[in-house]
Order: C-alpha cells, then structure tokens, then sequence
C-alpha cells in the first residue's frame, strides 16, 4: 500500500497539482486537503506538504496569516511526532512565521523571510540556482552527495521574501555550526554561494532551506516540484544536468530532473 | 535650508490587508474582546537640504504626480507635508481623512441598537458602554535601512537635488483597544505588534522588524 501525503491547500497558494502530480509520480499517494477541511484527513497521513504559492495574498507578511490557520495546529503536531513535513516557499514562509524552524527553542520564533536583498533592486525575483547539501541531517535531502559541481542540484526559486534572518545571537551561532542547515545556495563548483545572483536573496550564509533538529520538518524556498522532469530543465543551467538535458533533447523528456530527488527521499523515508 | 517632507498613503477603498489583520486578531488569536477595530497606511518622511525650497517643492509634487514609487492616484489616496523655515506647503487628502479609527469608533459608540446583517444585537454597544477605548499608533520599519538609504538615493536623482536623508520608511497602525488602563493598552499592543511566538503577536516578526508605539491616548467618545 502507497504511503498517503496530504498536500495543503491554504487560499491563495498555487503549486499544489503539481505538488500532488510529483507525488504520484515518484510512487506515492497524494491528495489536496482545503485548509478549512476536517482535519481527519491531516491525522491520518504519512506525511505533509505545504505548497508555494501566495496564501492570503501574503497580507501582512508572507506565510503569517497560514500560520494562525487551525490547520496549522495539526501540520505541527504532525512534525512533532516525527512525520515528514515539507514546506516549499510560501509552505516555507508558513513553517518559519509558525515556529516549526529552526526549533532551537521551542514555540520560538527565532527566525524571518525577510525581503530579498539584492544589488540595484527589490522584490520578487524568478531564477535558476544551485543547491547543495548541507551540514544538517534531513530525510529530503538524502539524495544530495555532500558537495562538489555534481553534488549541486539546479532548481528554480521564485519569491519577495525569501532571505533567512535572525535576531537572535543563539541561532545564528547555531546556524553558523551547521545545525539546522539542510540546503545551501551554491556556485558551479557547489560551494556554498557568496553573492548574488548565487545567492539570489541576500541570505543568511547562503541558506535556501532550514529543518528542524530531527530532520523531519524542512523549510525550503526553492521550488523542487518545478524542475522535478527534464523538460522543466532549461541547458543553461550548466553543470552535469545542463549537459543531461542537452543530451536527452526531445527523447526523454519525461526523464527525472534534479528536484526529485526531494520527492524520492521523502519516498524512501517512508517505505 | 532643510526642507522636511511627511507623505501618508492610504488605500481608496477598503484595504484588504486590515480587515485579513483584524480578522486574524480577532477569529484566530482571541483578541475579540479587546481590540474594536484597527487602520494602517503607509508612511514616509525624509529631509532635503536645499538653499530654495520652492523649486524642490515643485519637483517633488510633480514626481509624485507622475512616478508610482510611493503611491499610485490610481487607487492611493494621500496626504503630503513639504515644511521648511517660514513656509508649508500640503496637498491630498486630509491626514484626519487618512487616520480615520477615532471617528469609526465615536461613530459605534453612539448607535442605538446596533445589528448585525442577521438582525441580532452585535456586542460594539457592550463593550463600548461605560469602558475607555484606547488608541495606539506604531510604526513598523525594517530594521536594516538599506532600503531608507536606496530610497533616499533614488529621490536625489529624480529630483537632482542635494543630499536626502530618509528619516521614516514603513507602515503605520492604528489600534482600538477596549483595556482598563493606558498601562494595559501599552501592554496589549506590544502582544498584538510583536510576533514571539505562533500564538502572540501578528504585525512584525522582530527577526527583521522593529516598532515605535508613537502615541497612546484614550478615544475622547
């Protein structure tokens, strides 16, 4: 029998088909549960997604209204009982306003997507980048190798808010250990990034995804599910999987791409 | 001479980030009994040395005309102050217009038998009878001035102009508070303003954001 993943659907978010199609295609179930729903459905899944998007118009700040959603309650009793939690972009914004990260101090909210800082303009911003693996344990990011130009995965990031801040002193020498650090932003040769457009937001030592000290719970900004196929790879990434894609042409197009990786980890967790 | 320039932005029709803030206070954070109703609008002030102000005036009311950098007349409504030594000059809507809380809840107090759409007794004559109503007003800014310093720099070359300093760059509240005392309102604000935790605090994340409570005074009704 398929383990069951509930992907959440708050007003305004708009990557959760394609979350679900991801899904299923790496040999899970998946469905869409509306964030009003019983929460019947969330208690018996194996696992939980929260997809990107914009929920509640990111009145406020990004994520924040999503994370006083009733909903929310059961997405961090979930985690806290060990059950794989994702949360991508605006699923990353909601983890991070709701406390489910970094979890140094819990019930604390020790950190903030601030808005992206970056030379000569602001806002929102859509690119390719590179991830790699960070020092921090975490079931979605066992696929990726340690470091070096093939252990750095190219995936799309689209956000405002996507910069890793703290203020407070504890986490960010914790951070700077490693701990919680799941992903990084990194350069060609899989270093980790240190500038923009590397680093495409002006990020706290170039971190793109922070978990929770299980490893069960990943805030993540960039987008997995949008380079999940290698028809969603464009050859200018470069890199091993530029070439990938340069050599399956138009044959193999439904070949799997760098982003799911996240999804067959999440899998192999579960099985 | 130093030209000192307050522009408030607001807008038109209803804004749907206040009612989400209200509503998120309100049904989810069990602040119903405490705050009455709530207003926000975008706030700047900056300073500009010049030896004429006249002319830096009329810049600035035409770039405002035309660029969308602070507001758009499309669908903003504002409230601009340029005050230099022996002279002002204001334009838009009245900042009265703009900071409307007081008026909306003078304006509760004195219903008769206020109903909801169901025709059922809503709570605003109970909890306004008999109870002080406290105002506050913050103004929430990033705490990095990256952002005051870019804005300030755009500013000189739009208006080809000396130095501008840019003083404020955020947004400011506007909180109704039905508490027992100012102490308390103080109080209920920073737990309404500063998110610590998941069930405290909405309108900034202290990870990025800092808040000035500018003013607190009870709601002459």
């Amino acid at each position: 029998m398929k383990a069951h993943v509930v992907v959440i659907q708050f007003p305004g978010v708009n990557c959760e088909y394609e979350t679900v199609r991801v899904l299923e295609s790496v040999g899970l179930s998946a469905s869409v549960l509306r964030w009003n729903a019983p929460q019947g459905e969330l208690r018996s899944a194996a696992a939980i997604v929260l997809p990107g998007g914009f929920s509640y118009q990111d009145r406020i700040r990004a994520g924040v209204v999503a994370a006083k959603d009733r909903i929310t309650d059961g997405v961090l009793e979930a985690g806290a009982a060990g059950k794989p939690v994702l949360g991508i972009c605006n699923g990353a914004q909601i983890l991070v306003e709701a406390g489910a990260v970094t979890g140094f101090d819990p019930g604390v909210i020790d950190l903030a997507l601030a808005p992206n800082r970056m030379p000569d303009r602001s806002g929102y911003l859509c690119r390719w980048v590179r991830l790699s693996k960070g020092p921090a344990p975490c079931l979605f990011t066992e696929f990726m190798s340690e470091s070096g130009a093939e252990g750095a995965f190219p995936i799309p990031m689209a956000h405002a808010e996507g910069r890793f801040v703290t203020a407070s002193e504890d986490t960010e020498n914790r951070l700077q250990r490693g701990e919680g650090v799941a992903v990084f932003y990194a350069d060609a040769k899989g270093d980790r990034a240190t500038g923009f457009p590397e680093n495409p937001n002006g990020s706290m030592l170039s971190i793109a995804g922070i978990s929770n000290p299980d490893g069960n719970v990943l805030a993540l900004m960039p987008h997995p599910e949008r380079a999940a196929w290698m028809h969603q790879v464009p050859r200018s990434v470069g890199g091993s999987w530029g070439r990938s894609r340069t050599e399956v042409g138009s044959g193999s197009l439904f070949a799997p791409g760098p982003g799911r990786g996240f999804f067959e980890s999440l899998r192999e967790a579960l099985a | 001479m130093k030209l000192e320039v307050s522009l408030r932005v607001a807008l038109k029709a209803a804004d749907p980030v206040i009612s989400t803030a209200y509503l998120t206070l309100v049904e989810k954070m069990g602040y119903r009994d405490k705050l009455l109703a709530l207003n926000r609008l975008e706030s700047y002030s900056f300073s500009i040395s010049c030896a004429d102000p006249a002319p830096v005036v009329r810049s600035l009311t035409g770039f405002l005309a035309t660029q969308s950098t602070f507001y758009n007349r499309n669908k903003h409504m504002y409230f601009l102050e340029c005050s230099w030594e022996g002279g002002r000059h204001t334009e838009g809507a009245r900042v009265e217009q703009l900071e409307s809380l007081d008026r909306q809840v003078a304006r509760w107090s004195k219903l008769d038998e206020p109903q909801d759409l169901d025709g059922q007794a809503t709570r605003n004559r109970v909890m306004l009878k008999d109870v002080a109503i406290y105002r506050s007003e913050i103004l929430v800014e990033d705490i990095d001035a990256d952002k005051k310093v870019a804005v300030g720099r755009g500013l000189e070359t739009e208006l080809a102009t000396a130095p501008v300093t840019v003083a404020e760059l955020g947004v400011r509240w506007y909180l109704a508070l039905r508490v027992d005392s100012k102490k308390e309102a103080r109080s209920v604000t920073r737990e309404i303003v500063v998110t610590e935790s998941r069930g405290r605090g909405l309108l900034l994340n202290p990870n990025h954001q800092q808040y000035n409570l500018l003013s607190l005074r009870e709601i002459d009704l």
